[in-house]
C-alpha cells in the first residue's frame, strides 16, 4: 500500500501525522501478539551496503517521463556507469526541493553519472506526472532528469518508509549508499563516479 | 494493514513500542477526566537559532513560534516530550513540574560516519584507497587496556606487531622492545619510528599522554613506511592526536581510573631449600672455599653462615651454639623478606579531561592530564601533561593549525628491587632485612665494628634503612610543538609549510645522604687514621653524596609540502611532493658534589685529581672528576614525493620516492645520499563487472615492492675520538675510539607485500591476509680489516651482512550474532614471521655454536634465524652423576673435547628452534547486551625455545645462586635414572657445569596462551540518562589475568621464566562527557 499515513508538516519533510498514527494503534492494541506477528511479517528484507541489486531490478518495466517523452523501458540500460535513485512524490516539498540540486549533478557529470527520480506514489499517475513535467521544464531551466513512474514493488524492495530517500548504486551494480537529502553533495557525488567509497551514514527509514 | 512509520520512537523495539502505546491508551482513558497540564519552553539549535523542531507529548503535538518558543499540553505529570528536527539528535525530556520552563538545545545528528582513517604522518588516506599494509588502532581499541604509556596500549590489538619479552640488546637507542613484523637488522637500532602528529618524536615514548591520542596507524610494509626513508626499515608508529573539530559544540570529556596490582610473586622464581643452601655454605666452607677471602682480605664480608662456622673453627662459639644460630638462620627467608620490606601493591592513578570545540572559523582542544603511580617497589611516577592544538581558517585559503604539548614528569626510585642485597657479593637465601644489626654488604662487622677504635663512621648496612637516605630522582620536561600553514592554490591544490620544536630536559639526582651507607662507606674508605693521636683525617669530606646528570634533547623540523588532490570523473589523483630538514642536538653533562647536606644545603671541596690510599685494602685511588660532556648533532635532509592515482576506484597505481641525505654517513660521495622508492598496485577484483561471487562481495588484492633505510645513529663514517686528561702529566691527549669509515651508509630494507582485504558475507566477516618477504641489505656487521694500513684493530663494522625474512599477517572481524539488544563479536589477529640470517662474518666461526647461548640476544649465524637456540646434544647421567654428551658420535663427559668439537664441527650439537615465537597474535571476543559490554582477550605465542632455568653450580659456588633443582640432584648411585640433575661437587669443574646448562634439556617449548584481559563495561548515554552526561562509561578490567595453557611440563611462564612475572592488574575507572 502506498504510504498512506504520511502528510507534509512545517519541518518540510514527510513526517507522519500522529492522529491516525494513535488510531492505529489502537487497533494494534488490540492484540498485542498480532501486532507484532504482522509487523514482522510486513518488514521487509532491508538491502545492506555493498549488496548487489537482484535480476529483477535490472528486469522490471517502468514508465520513464525524458525530455516531455514517456516511455517504457527497464533498468538495464544503466549498468556499467554509477546512478542515484531518488524516491519522491508530488506532495513531498523537501523531495521537490532538491529538483534543481540534482538536476544540476545531472547536468555536470552526465558523462559518469545516471539520476532518476523514482516515483512510487499511486495517486501520482502517469497524467499527473507529465503534467509535473511540463511545469518543472518552466521551473528549472533545461529540466532534463528522468522520472520513473513506478510501482510499489520498487519501494518495497528498497524498504523506502519515507522520502526523499536516496539510493546510490555503483558501476558493478551494489549499492554503495543509502542516505537523505542531505549526504547528496557534489564532493560525494565525485567520489561516487570516481569509484571511492562512501562512508555515508545509512537512512534506516 | 496501513504501512506506517514510527519515527520518532528512533530504534525502539515494535514490541515496546506497541507496549507503550497500550499503556498509553489505558492511561489516556484513566485521566481523560483531568484538566490536561501545559508546559512552556524554548528550542532552538545550539547556537540558539530557531530550526523547525516537532514536539510531542502524550497528549498531542506543538510547534515552536519565530524565536523558538513553545507551549505544548500534557496528559499528565510526570511526563516525557519528544524533540525531533531533520539533521539533530532526537532528544527526551522528562517533565515532572508544569512551571518548569524547558530550555532544550538540539544538537546535530552526525552525517558521516566515523571512519577509519590511515595517518601517514605527510598525509590521511582511506584504507581502502592505498596499496600500504598499515594497522588503525583506533581511540576504542586504544581504551582496551589501561596504562600511563601509550605503546602498552597497542599490544595485542593489530597483527605483526609483537613485544619482545625478554629480549635484551646493547644498542642504547632500543627503548620499545616492540618489533612490527619481526626484525629487519641485526646491529643497527631495532625500534620501530615514533612519529607525533607527523614529525618523528625523539622525546621519551612516556611523556605522551595515551588519552590525548586519537588514532595509532602502523605502517607495516615498505610500501607504507618508505615515505618516512631511511629510519624506516623496522617500521613506522604514527600517533595522531584528537583535535577540535569545525561547527563542534563545547563538549568536555573526563576520563579517570586506577589500577592496582598484586604483589609480585617472587616464590615462581623457584628458589632453593634453606636447608639445602645452608649445607652447601658448609660444604664449601669446609672444602675451604672461603679460606682465601679469610686470609687474605680479612676484612670482606662474609654470609652468616659462614661467620657462624668460621667462629666455630676458631673456637669463638661452640658447637651447641653454632647449631642453635644456624637453626635460627634456616628459618630466614629472603623473598619473604623482600616482600614483607620491600614490595607494596603498585597502584596507578590517571586522571585526563579534554575540552573541544569549534566555531565557524576555529577549533580547539585543550587537554591536561596527571597520573600519578607508586609502583610495586614505591617507586613513585609522577606526570602531568598539557595539550593545546588550535586550528584557524584565518581568511579564505588559509588554514592554520597550532599544536603544543607539555609534560612534566618526575621520579623517584623506591625501595630495593629483588635481587639487589648481597652479601660479600653473594646472594644468601635465608637473610632477616629487618635484623637491627644490620647486613655485612662488603665488609665484616667484627672488623668495621673494631676498625680505628670505632673512630669512622658506622660502617654498617641497614637494608630497611638504607632507601630512606639514598634515592634517585628524575625530572623529566619536554616542550614539543607544531605550527602548519595550509594554502590553498587551487582547486585540488595546497600548499602545507610546517615547523616542529621539541625540547626536552633530563635532570638526575642521585642523592645518598650523610646518614646513607652509600655516603659512609665512601668517607669510611678514605678516611685516614692517625694511631698517635687517633684523629681522623677525612680526604672525602663528611656528608652525603649528591651526583647530578643533565640531558637536553632538542629537535626541530621544518618542511614544506606540495598536497595535490583531484577527482577528475574516473580518475582520482593523490599526490604530495615536499623536502624536509631536520636536526636533533643532544647535550649532557653531569657532576657529582661531596659532603652534601640538603639543609643547610651546603657541599665540601675534594682533590679529584690526587690519588689517596684505601683504609681497608691499602690500595690507591682517585675520586676523579666524573663532568663528562657530550654533545652530538645530527642533520638531516629529505626530498619526497607520492602518488596515488585510482581508475573507476578499482585499480590503485601507486609509487613514492625519498632521497636522505646526513651529516654522519658517506665521506664518500656516492653513500652520502640514500634515495629510496616504492610501488605498488592494487585491484578492487569485487568491483569488476564480471564479478559475481554473491558470499564474497569485498576482494581487493594489492601487491607492492618498497624500500627503507636503518641508521644506527651511534656510527658515523668519521673517525671517532675522545679528549681526556692524563692524570699523571696532566697533559691532553686523544684517543681514537672508532677509525675512519668512509664506505658507511645506511641499512637498507626492501620489502615485497601482497595482500587480500575480503568480506564474507555482507559486513559479517572481514579480514585481511598479507604475505610478505623482507630482505635486509648492506647491514652493519663485522668484516676484517687490513690494521697494517691503518689503526689498530682486525675487524671493522662496515655494511656487508644480509638478512632475510618473510611472514604473514591475518585479520579477522567477525560479528557472529547480532540481535536487537546483544551482539558478540571476534577480533582475531595471526601474525608469523621467520627472520634469518644470509650474510655474516664471524670470527670465531660459524654455525650452530654461534647459537648456543642464544636466544636473549640477536646471534647472527648464516642460514639460522637471527634469534635461535641450539644446544648440546643430551646422553643423560652417567654412573657417577656426571652430564654426558656426544663427542665423535658417542657417549663422553670429556667437557673439554665436546666443546672443541661444538666449535668446530657442531656435530654435538642440536638446533633447538627459533627463540622468538614463529606465530603470535590475540583472540578477543566482545559480548555486548544492552548497556553491557565484556571483552576478552587472549594472546598467544608459538613456535618458539626458551632457556629453561637451571641449576648452575658456578654461580651456587661463587655467587650463592641457588635453583630449587638442586633437590633432585644426583647423590647416589641410580639416581641416574631417575634424575637429569648432575651431582654437585667442589671444586667445580666449569666445562662440566657449562655443558650441563647449554644441553638440549635445559631448554623448552616457550608456546602458551595468555590471558591477557578480561573488561567489563557498562555505559550509558544521553537517551536513557537525564544527567548532563552525554556519555557515561564505567569499567573494570583484569588486565595479566594469567596463563591458560603453556607446553612446556614445569610450570613456567615462558616469558619470565628467569625474572620476576608480571602479576594481575585490576582496572577500575570512568569515562564521561558532557
Amino acid at each position: 500500500m502506498a504510504l498512506l499515513c504520511l502528510k507534509k508538516t512545517k519541518a518540510g519533510t514527510c513526517q507522519p501525522w500522529l492522529g491516525l498514527k494513535l488510531k492505529a494503534c489502537l487497533l494494534l492494541a488490540t492484540s498485542l501478539v498480532l501486532c507484532t506477528g504482522q509487523l514482522k511479517a510486513q518488514e521487509i528484507k532491508a538491502f545492506k551496503i555493498g549488496e548487489r541489486l537482484p535480476e529483477t531490478f535490472w528486469q522490471q518495466e517502468h514508465s520513464i517521463l525524458k525530455n516531455g517523452k514517456t516511455t517504457t523501458s527497464n533498468f538495464k540500460q544503466l549498468k556499467g556507469k554509477p546512478f542515484l535513485l531518488d524516491f519522491w512524490a508530488t506532495w513531498c516539498s523537501a523531495c521537490l526541493k532538491g529538483f534543481p540540486k540534482m538536476q544540476d549533478l545531472q547536468n555536470r557529470y552526465s558523462k559518469n553519472l545516471n539520476i532518476l527520480m523514482v516515483n512510487t506514489y499511486e495517486k501520482d499517475t502517469l497524467p499527473v506526472l507529465e503534467q509535473f513535467y511540463q511545469k518543472q521544464q518552466q521551473a528549472i531551466k533545461s529540466f532534463s532528469l528522468s522520472l520513473v513512474a513506478s510501482d510499489a514493488a520498487l519501494k518495497n524492495m528498497f524498504a523506502v518508509k519515507s522520502i526523499p530517500h536516496y539510493i546510490w548504486v555503483g558501476a558493478d551494480g551494489r549499492i554503495k549508499a543509502i542516505t537523505d537529502a542531505e549526504a547528496v553533495t557534489e564532493l560525494q557525488v565525485k567520489r561516487f563516479i570516481a569509484g571511492l567509497s562512501l562512508n555515508l551514514k545509512l537512512k534506516e527509514r | 494493514m496501513a504501512n506506517m512509520q514510527f519515527n520518532y520512537f528512533g530504534k525502539m523495539p515494535i514490541v515496546l513500542t506497541c507496549a507503550l502505546f497500550v499503556l498509553g491508551l489505558l492511561f489516556t482513558a484513566q485521566t481523560s477526566a483531568q484538566t490536561k497540564f501545559s508546559i512552556k519552553g524554548r528550542v532552538t539549535d545550539l547556537d540558539g537559532k530557531r530550526i523547525t523542531v516537532s514536539i510531542r507529548s502524550s497528549a498531542g503535538m506543538a510547534v515552536p513560534d519565530a524565536d523558538g518558543a513553545f507551549e505544548i499540553k500534557l496528559l499528565k505529570l510526570s511526563d516525557t516530550i519528544w524533540f525531533s528536527a531533520v539533521g539533530y539528535q532526537r532528544i527526551y525530556r522528562l517533565v515532572k513540574n508544569e512551571n518548569e520552563l524547558l530550555n532544550v538545545k538540539m544538537t546535530e545528528a552526525i552525517k558521516e560516519l566515523n571512519e577509519v582513517v590511515v595517518e601517514t604522518g605527510y598525509q590521511t588516506a582511506k584504507p581502502n584507497e592505498i596499496n600500504g599494509t598499515v594497522a588503525v588502532i583506533d581511540e576504542k581499541m586504544l581504551n582496551e587496556r589501561s596504562g600511563t604509556n601509550i605503546l602498552d596500549r597497542l599490544i595485542g590489538q593489530s597483527s605483526g606487531l609483537l613485544l619482545n619479552v625478554g629480549k635484551s640488546n646493547g644498542n642504547p637507542q632500543n627503548t620499545t622492545n616492540l618489533s612490527v613484523r619481526g626484525l629487519g637488522t641485526i646491529n643497527g637500532p631495532l625500534d620501530p619510528l615514533i612519529v607525533l602528529d607527523g614529525f618523528i618524536y625523539e622525546g621519551n615514548i612516556a611523556n605522551i599522554n595515551p588519552n590525548d591520542i586519537e588514532n595509532v596507524s602502523i605502517l607495516k610494509d615498505a610500501a607504507a613506511a618508505s615515505i618516512w626513508g631511511a629510519r624506516a626499515g623496522n617500521g613506522v608508529i604514527v600517533l595522531t592526536s584528537k583535535k577540535g573539530k569545525l561547527n563542534q559544540p563545547l563538549q568536555l570529556s573526563v576520563n579517570v581510573n586506577y589500577v592496582w596490582q598484586e604483589l609480585p610473586n617472587i616464590g615462581l622464581l623457584n628458589q632453593m631449600d634453606n636447608n639445602d643452601y645452608i649445607n652447601v655454605e658448609r660444604q664449601l666452607f669446609d672444602e675451604g672455599y672461603f679460606n682465601n677471602i679469610i686470609t687474605q682480605t680479612p676484612y670482606a664480608a662474609l654470609t652468616p653462615v659462614v661467620e657462624l662456622l668460621s667462629a666455630l673453627k676458631n673456637g669463638q662459639i661452640n658447637q651447641a651454639t653454632a647449631d642453635r644460630q644456624l637453626g635460627l638462620l634456616a628459618q630466614g627467608n629472603t623473598r619473604q623478606s623482600y616482600l614483607d620490606h620491600f614490595y607494596t601493591n603498585a597502584l596507578t592513578q590517571q586522571y585526563s579531561m579534554n575540552v573541544r570545540g569549534g566555531g565557524a572559523k576555529n577549533s580547539y582542544l585543550f587537554s591536561a592530564a596527571y597520573d600519578r603511580a607508586k609502583d610495586e617497589t614505591y617507586g613513585m611516577n609522577n606526570k602531568v601533561n598539557f595539550h593545546f592544538a588550535n586550528d584557524f581558517k584565518l581568511i579564505r585559503n588559509l588554514e592554520l593549525s597550532t599544536n603544543i604539548y607539555y609534560t612534566n614528569a618526575v621520579n623517584k626510585s623506591g625501595r630495593p628491587a629483588y635481587n639487589t642485597q648481597t652479601v660479600g657479593n653473594r646472594y644468601p637465601a635465608y637473610l632477616n632485612f629487618a635484623d637491627p644489626s644490620g647486613l655485612a654488604r662488603s665488609y665484616r662487622s667484627a672488623y668495621t665494628d673494631t676498625v680505628a677504635k670505632g673512630k669512622f663512621l658506622d660502617w654498617k648496612y641497614y637494608p630497611t634503612e638504607e632507601y630512606k637516605h639514598s634515592y634517585s630522582k628524575t625530572q623529566n620536561q619536554e616542550f614539543f610543538a607544531n605550527v602548519g600553514l595550509k594554502y590553498q592554490l587551487m582547486e585540488g591544490l595546497n600548499l602545507q609549510l610546517s615547523y616542529q620544536y621539541q625540547k626536552q630536559d633530563l635532570n638526575t639526582d642521585n642523592v645518598s645522604d650523610e646518614e646513607s651507607y652509600a655516603a659512609r662507606n665512601l668517607v669510611n674508605t678514605y678516611s685516614q687514621y692517625n694511631t698517635s693521636t687517633g684523629v681522623v683525617k677525612y680526604i672525602v669530606p663528611r656528608g652525603g653524596i649528591m651526583k647530578q646528570n643533565f640531558q637536553t634533547v632538542s629537535s626541530q623540523t621544518a618542511r614544506a609540502q606540495f598536497n595535490f588532490n583531484k577527482l577528475i570523473g574516473v580518475h582520482s589523483v593523490n599526490a604530495i611532493l615536499g623536502a624536509e630538514q631536520r636536526g636533533a642536538d643532544t647535550r649532557a653533562s653531569a657532576f657529582s658534589r661531596y659532603g652534601y647536606v640538603a639543609d643547610p644545603l651546603n657541599y665540601g671541596l675534594v682533590d679529584v685529581l690526587n690519588s689517596y690510599p684505601q683504609y681497608l685494602t691499602g690500595n690507591f685511588g682517585e675520586l676523579g672528576g666524573d663532568g663528562a660532556l657530550s654533545s652530538t648533532r645530527y642533520r638531516f635532509v629529505s626530498f619526497y614525493s607520492n602518488l596515488a592515482y585510482t581508475y573507476k576506484g578499482r585499480y590503485i597505481l601507486s609509487a613514492s620516492v625519498r632521497r636522505d641525505g646526513s651529516n654522519i654517513f658517506g665521506a664518500n660521495t656516492n653513500d652520502k645520499w640514500k634515495p629510496l622508492w616504492s610501488a605498488g598496485l592494487g585491484w578492487k577484483i569485487a568491483d569488476e563487472p564480471f564479478y559475481d561471487i554473491p558470499w564474497l562481495p569485498v576482494l581487493r588484492l594489492s601487491v607492492n615492492y618498497g624500500q627503507s633505510g636503518n641508521v644506527d645513529m651511534s656510527r658515523t663514517a668519521l673517525p671517532v675520538v675522545s679528549y681526556a686528561t692524563q692524570a699523571v702529566t696532566q697533559l691532553p691527549f686523544t684517543r681514537i675510539r672508532t677509525i675512519n669509515n668512509p664506505d658507511l651508509r645506511w641499512e637498507q630494507l626492501s620489502q615485497v607485500n601482497v595482500k587480500l582485504d575480503f568480506e564474507l558475507a555482507t559486513q559479517r566477516l572481514n579480514g585481511s591476509f598479507a604475505y610478505y618477504i623482507k630482505h635486509g641489505t648492506d647491514l652493519y656487521g663485522n668484516a676484517p680489516f687490513d690494521y697494517t694500513k691503518w689503526g689498530s684493530r682486525s675487524e671493522l663494522v662496515v655494511n656487508v651482512a644480509d638478512m632475510k625474512g618473510r611472514g604473514f599477517d591475518l585479520d579477522l572481524h567477525s560479528r557472529n550474532l547480532s540481535g536487537k539488544n546483544w551482539s558478540w563479536n571476534t577480533d582475531l589477529y595471526v601474525s608469523y614471521n621467520l627472520s634469518k640470517t644470509q650474510k655474516y662474518y664471524n670470527i670465531t666461526g660459524a654455525g650452530l655454536y654461534g647459537l648456543i647461548s642464544g636466544g636473549d640476544m640477536i646471534s647472527p649465524v648464516e642460514g639460522w634465524p637471527l634469534y635461535a637456540i641450539a644446544a648440546y646434544k643430551w646422553g643423560g647421567l652417567d654412573a657417577n652423576g656426571n652430564p654426558q654428551g656426544y663427542l665423535n658420535g658417542e657417549l663422553s663427559t670429556n667437557y673439554n673435547a665436546m666443546a672443541a668439537e661444538a666449535a668446530t664441527t657442531g656435530a654435538n650439537l642440536q638446533y633447538m628452534g627459533n627463540a622468538s615465537p614463529l606465530y603470535f597474535g590475540s583472540f578477543i571476543n566482545t559480548v555486548k547486551w544492552k548497556n553491557l559490554s565484556l571483552s576478552i582477550n587472549v594472546n598467544y605465542k608459538l613456535g618458539y625455545q626458551v632457556r629453561k632455568p637451571a641449576i648452575s653450580y658456578d654461580q651456587l659456588i661463587n655467587y650463592g645462586v641457588g635453583h630449587i633443582d638442586f633437590a633432585n640432584r644426583w647423590q647416589k648411585a641410580g639416581d641416574e635414572l631417575k634424575t637429569n640433575i648432575p651431582s654437585f661437587s667442589y671444586p667445580n669443574i666449569a666445562n662440566r657445569d657449562a655443558f650441563f646448562y647449554n644441553a638440549a634439556i635445559n631448554t623448552m617449548s616457550g608456546s602458551h596462551l595468555r590471558l591477557d584481559y578480561i573488561k567489563l563495561s557498562y555505559g550509558l548515554s544521553t537517551a536513557q540518562w537525564k544527567f548532563p552526561f552525554r556519555e557515561l562509561t564505567l569499567f573494570t578490567a583484569v588486565q595479566n589475568a594469567g596463563i591458560l595453557w603453556r607446553s612446556n611440563p614445569y610450570g613456567y611462564d615462558p616469558d619470565y621464566a628467569r625474572v620476576i612475572p608480571p602479576t594481575r592488574q585490576f582496572t577500575f575507572g570512568l569515562r564521561a562527557s558532557f
